[in-house]
């Protein structure tokens, strides 16, 4: 077996680049395209090369990069992202090429990654690879069955007292402990040797400690990391043992001046002054060339903010200031501008007893974070961009882009039953759109029978709840949400909701006729009387000829909702026909047709009713029926009807002393319904 | 495939519905219907949903381009801190409409069930590569400032941004700030000025977290706040980088320029897969005032900053006077403070600006 030699990088990258362009025209043209074969000679080609240098070569993928032994190609190079991020569509975590490839085996290798396996388990797509039988080409792939619920951590406390207690004994070597040591917290370190007795500290276990922290080798500079590290140990530590670290921090320092420079470019401006803090209060003496050192990286560049302030527009950097605040700022008097009272206010927010956290309002504010209500920010921005953003800030490409997630969006806000968001979605795209946008467009899209279906099916569960933003929502559809909405009426099983839906179609007035009328031909009952019903309501005069056979429906509920219908539209037909019902072939016939009578005050009928009245009662019965005459005459309110009922106020009964009673009864609350002058007189009657 | 597409989506659906509705609201009923009738279409022995890096994995089969529903399945989970939900045989109706409600708090960790476990996925990655990965960093450094140099300069209207370092700075930043108790301390003063943009933005993700946790905002959510706070300004790098660098004044049309990079920003943010969906929002509202004023404005009036884009105004406003202060030292944090409290109500929240002060200056007088 050849050993394994570094690989050739740039060849390598070549080597990809051609495999990834190779893998694009084979998924293009034909086998025998010039294209094709040409750039699989050049992929085969890098890979001779590089088989010189390895008998196999292994190409691994982490999501999208690609990673070779140890390395990792370019993560930021599209070319070498696709390649990658293709053959992780696929399930593919590795690939090896071996040294008897052939230009055959590599164009089936890109044939396999042309194969759709998306939804395949990794068996399937296993034996899908093995089909191909390529033997110069093995593929590992990603076993998500490998992924398993995780554990817990254990504890490193015990690591780390070993680790220093090794250290300040000097029983292990720096460069051996160097992993755990920097993986102490310099508080956990400090805390553990202020643990230790000062007897035991003598001044080597001080180097040793900083030579762990301040390590430098040919590989790794100081680092400012290191630097706040030992200021947060050194802090850390026992005022008698802070003096002798930081003394031996100083010495081990100063031996590297250079180092420390490039050290302190990387460090808080606040951390170096720090330090130089601690030097002065404990009285340390430190090399000049490392004070001067440490002096100027404590200093500032003065004009750096200076130059952020936009004076003239009232702008500190980016942040508009008012023009109280631009002059705090440049005129530096500040008493002027902020009175007593808010250093105040802040030295009571200090000393107040209010927990730490508070905010007014904290069920308002958490709602805040919750994702459906971010979406719903997200949402509104991308509107108002959509709106107020000019082309130059705003591009073409940015606005297909917008749109197709507000496309998605409306799908989640119809199943949400936020109707209002999608109403502001809708309103915005036919703003900047003016109308059609065509095929495949924000305007199809949200007239596409999935959409309106998707509605239609939101508006059963929820449209009563939010019945203002559906109705609206369905007016922004216009005409074309009748014919859907009229079909879930018919399919609807929950009266509830037929009744919403009704009341949705009846909005629409007499945008609502055609289709009513078209469905009337429907040889369901209760689809035809639901159809009447809306025509009744729109008062459509195009759907009268169509209704008067429907009065004679063998089913009541059609043929009075017909008569209904004509007697709302004054149709004189409802009036013969309702004739015909008091005529009495059922008792229910009758019972609906007085009903209706009397609902529609039709006067028409006002004879037909006295004679009904002043039929001979011959049984209990006939008092009652009676009674239902009255009632119809009384909401008509016809004069012509009292002499009627004087003759019955005044008659007398023996055997149906009760009922007639009753009768007499309604006849009196009826009353009130005639003119007063020409009841006047009756009412005296009775009175006496 | 479509089956378990079908699934994703009518749970994602269910779960909105509950944190729109109440739990008894009829829509979470039908959806919890819905989702049980899907888990009983799709499951084998088992149905398990798992996230593996930004990936939704159902049945051990990868879900590629699982589209906004799934994109929001993953951020809930991340917000609830799981990777993997997995139902099993014998899951009742009841389970199912518990769980959706669990899942739609994003406050309170997941509860446990008879046939659904929620729990995190065990990626075995080798330890000392975790901590390469820069996760255990204690310190704010220059390197890591570096990385946010390097993360702002990359970007381009041409060029997408990379994430992927921005998970990694924002997670030093937090356990920076649990280390240290002074946050001043762990804000950078800008050396020169062609850093000042960087090391703003690393100061302000800085204040932003701090007051975020401070209101007990903690996980995924806190990470994405400190990502929203870093990335504020990116806006300014799509209009100019030489105005930005330009150490002279500004004239009128360039501040008036400079008042469109929080659109800029936002349009840039909001194509970037995978990011929280704050940091577009930031980028576009921080320059918002709480009054409803600054710019640019919302033109329904409807609504406000966001409160992620209040906490990072007060956090931009700070450190904006405080980099002044270093230089004149004449100011005091109080007086700054006093500034803000002067202005909250008007520019800023002044619930928010009472915590910041109260919680800033509690953390340095220790």
């Amino acid at each position: 077996m050849q050993e394994k030699l570094p690989l050739d990088a740039r060849l390598l990258s070549d080597a990809i680049i051609e495999l990834n362009i190779s893998r694009h025209n084979v998924s293009i043209y034909p086998k025998d395209h010039p294209l094709v074969s040409k750039s699989l000679n050049r992929a085969f080609e890098y890979f001779r090369r590089l088989f010189e240098l390895r008998d196999e070569i292994t190409i691994a993928i982490a999501k999208d990069t690609i990673i070779i032994d140890e390395y990792s190609l370019d993560k930021k190079n599209p070319v070498f992202k696709d390649f990658a991020l293709h053959l992780n569509r696929m399930s593919i975590a590795s690939v090896t090429f071996t040294k008897n490839l052939t230009k055959d085996e590599l164009y089936s290798f890109h044939r396999f990654l042309l194969e759709d396996t998306e939804g395949m388990s990794l068996d399937a797509i296993r034996e899908k690879w093995k089909g191909y039988d390529l033997p110069n080409i093995r593929l590992g792939f990603i076993d998500y069955s490998a992924f398993g619920e995780a554990d817990g951590e254990a504890s490193k406390k015990k690591l780390y007292e070993w680790y220093v207690h090794g250290l300040l004994e000097g029983t292990l070597r720096v460069d051996s402990l160097q992993e755990g040591v920097d993986e102490i917290p310099p508080e956990i370190l400090a805390k553990l040797i202020n643990e230790t007795s000062t007897e035991d500290l003598k001044e080597e276990s001080y180097d040793r400690v900083i030579a762990s922290y301040l390590r430098k080798s040919s590989e790794r500079a100081f680092s400012g990391k290191d630097i706040k590290r030992l200021l947060d140990f050194i802090n850390g530590l026992r005022p008698e043992l802070k003096k002798e670290f930081l003394s031996s921090s100083m010495n081990k320092l100063s031996k590297d001046i250079k180092s420390v420079e490039e050290a302190l470019r990387e460090t808080p401006i606040d951390t170096v002054m720090t330090l130089l803090k601690n030097i002065n209060e404990q009285k340390l003496s430190i090399p000049d060339e490392l004070r001067k050192l440490l002096e100027r990286f404590s200093s500032l560049e003065t004009d750096a903010i200076e130059s952020r302030i936009f004076r003239e527009e009232d702008l500190v950097d980016d942040i508009t200031v008012s023009s109280d605040i631009a002059s705090l700022i440049s005129d530096e008097r500040f008493d002027r501008f902020v009175d007593e009272t808010y250093r105040n206010e802040i030295q009571r927010l200090l000393d107040s007893d209010a927990p730490a956290g508070y905010v007014e309002d904290t069920e308002g504010f958490n709602a805040q974070w919750d994702e459906e209500y971010i979406e719903r920010c997200f949402n509104e921005m991308i509107l108002e961009i959509l709106l107020s953003g000019g082309s130059e800030v705003v591009r073409e490409e940015d606005y297909e882009f917008f749109n197709r997630l507000l496309k998605d969006q409306i799908e989640e806000l119809i199943s949400t039953a936020q109707y209002g968001e999608v109403l502001r979605i809708l309103r915005v795209w036919k703003e900047r759109l003016g109308g059609d946008d065509g095929d495949g467009g924000a305007s199809s899209y949200i007239h596409s029978p999935e959409t309106i279906s998707l509605f239609i099916d939101s508006l059963r569960i929820s449209g009563r709840q939010k019945r203002e933003e559906a109705l609206e929502l369905c007016r922004f559809y216009g005409e074309r949400i009748i014919p859907p909405l009229i079909h879930a009426l018919i399919q609807e099983e929950s009266q509830t909701v037929r009744h919403f839906l009704l009341s949705l179609i009846i909005s629409f007035g007499r945008m609502a006729e055609a289709e009513a009328i078209k469905h009337l031909r429907d040889e369901r009952w209760y689809v035809k009387r639901n159809m009447l019903f809306i025509l009744t309501e729109i008062r459509s005069t195009e759907g009268l000829p169509h209704a008067r056979p429907l009065c004679r429906h063998e089913h009541p509920r059609v043929s009075f909702q017909a008569i209904k219908y004509l007697l709302r539209m004054g149709d004189p037909y409802g009036v013969d026909m309702l004739k015909e019902h008091l005529e009495g072939k059922t008792e229910e016939g009758v019972r609906q047709a007085l009903l209706l009578a009397g609902t529609f005050r039709v006067k028409e009928l006002v004879p037909d009713l006295i004679r009904m009245l002043k039929k001979k009662a011959l049984k209990s019965a006939d008092y009652q029926d009676k009674i239902q005459i009255v009632r119809a005459l009384g909401l008509i309110g016809d004069p012509s009807a009292l002499d009627a009922l004087r003759d019955i106020l005044h008659s007398r009964s023996i055997l149906f002393k009760t009922p007639l009673r009753r009768l007499k009864e309604e006849i009196q609350s009826t009353l009130k319904h005639y003119p007063p002058e020409d009841v006047r007189e009756i009412i005296g009657e009775v009175a006496l | 495939m479509e089956k378990i597409r079908q699934f994703i989506n009518i749970l994602t659906i269910a779960i909105s519905n509950c944190s729109l509705y109440s739990n008894d609201h009829e829509l979470v009923d039908e959806y919890a219907k819905k989702v049980m009738s899907l888990i009983q279409e799709v499951m084998e022995d088992t149905l398990e949903i798992m996230v593996i890096e930004g990936d939704l994995i159902v049945n051990k089969i990868p879900l590629r381009d699982a589209g906004l529903h799934g994109v929001k399945l993953l951020r809930r989970m991340q917000r609830k801190g799981i990777t993997r939900i997995a139902f099993s045989q014998g899951v009742t109706l009841s389970e199912v409409r518990e769980f959706i409600v669990d899942m739609s708090r994003f406050d309170s960790p997941p509860k446990t069930y008879h046939h659904i476990r929620t729990g995190t996925v065990d990626i075995h990655l080798d330890e000392r590569k975790t901590r390469e990965m820069g996760v255990d960093l204690d310190y704010i450094t220059h390197e890591q400032i570096q990385k946010v140099k390097e993360i702002y300069y990359g970007i381009s209207p041409f060029k997408r941004l990379q994430i992927a370092g921005l998970e990694e700075i924002v997670s030093s930043f937090i356990l920076a700030f649990h280390r240290e108790a002074n946050i001043l301390k762990l804000l950078t003063p800008v050396r020169s000025q062609d850093e000042y943009i960087y090391t703003h933005a690393t100061n302000v993700a800085v204040l932003s977290m701090f007051q975020a946790e401070s209101l007990g905002i903690k996980g995924k959510l806190l990470h994405d706040i400190g990502i929203s706070a870093l990335l504020h300004d990116v806006g300014k790098l799509v209009i100019s980088r030489e105005m930005l660098n330009r150490p002279t004044p500004a004239y009128t049309e360039e501040a008036t320029k400079m008042k469109q990079h929080p659109i800029y920003g936002a349009v840039y943010l909001s194509k970037i897969e995978g990011l929280t969906r704050l940091a577009p929002i930031v980028a576009f509202e921080h320059h918002m005032r709480y009054d409803g004023t600054g710019y640019p404005r919302y033109s329904s009036g409807k609504r406000g900053q966001h409160p992620c884009s209040q906490m990072v105004a007060i956090a931009d406003f700070f450190d904006t006077l405080r980099s002044i202060r270093l230089y004149q030292r004449k100011w005091e944090i109080k007086d700054i403070l006093a500034v803000m409290k002067m202005n909250a109500g008007r520019d800023f929240n002044p619930s928010l600006v009472d915590n910041f002060a109260r919680t800033l200056l509690l953390a340095t007088s220790g």
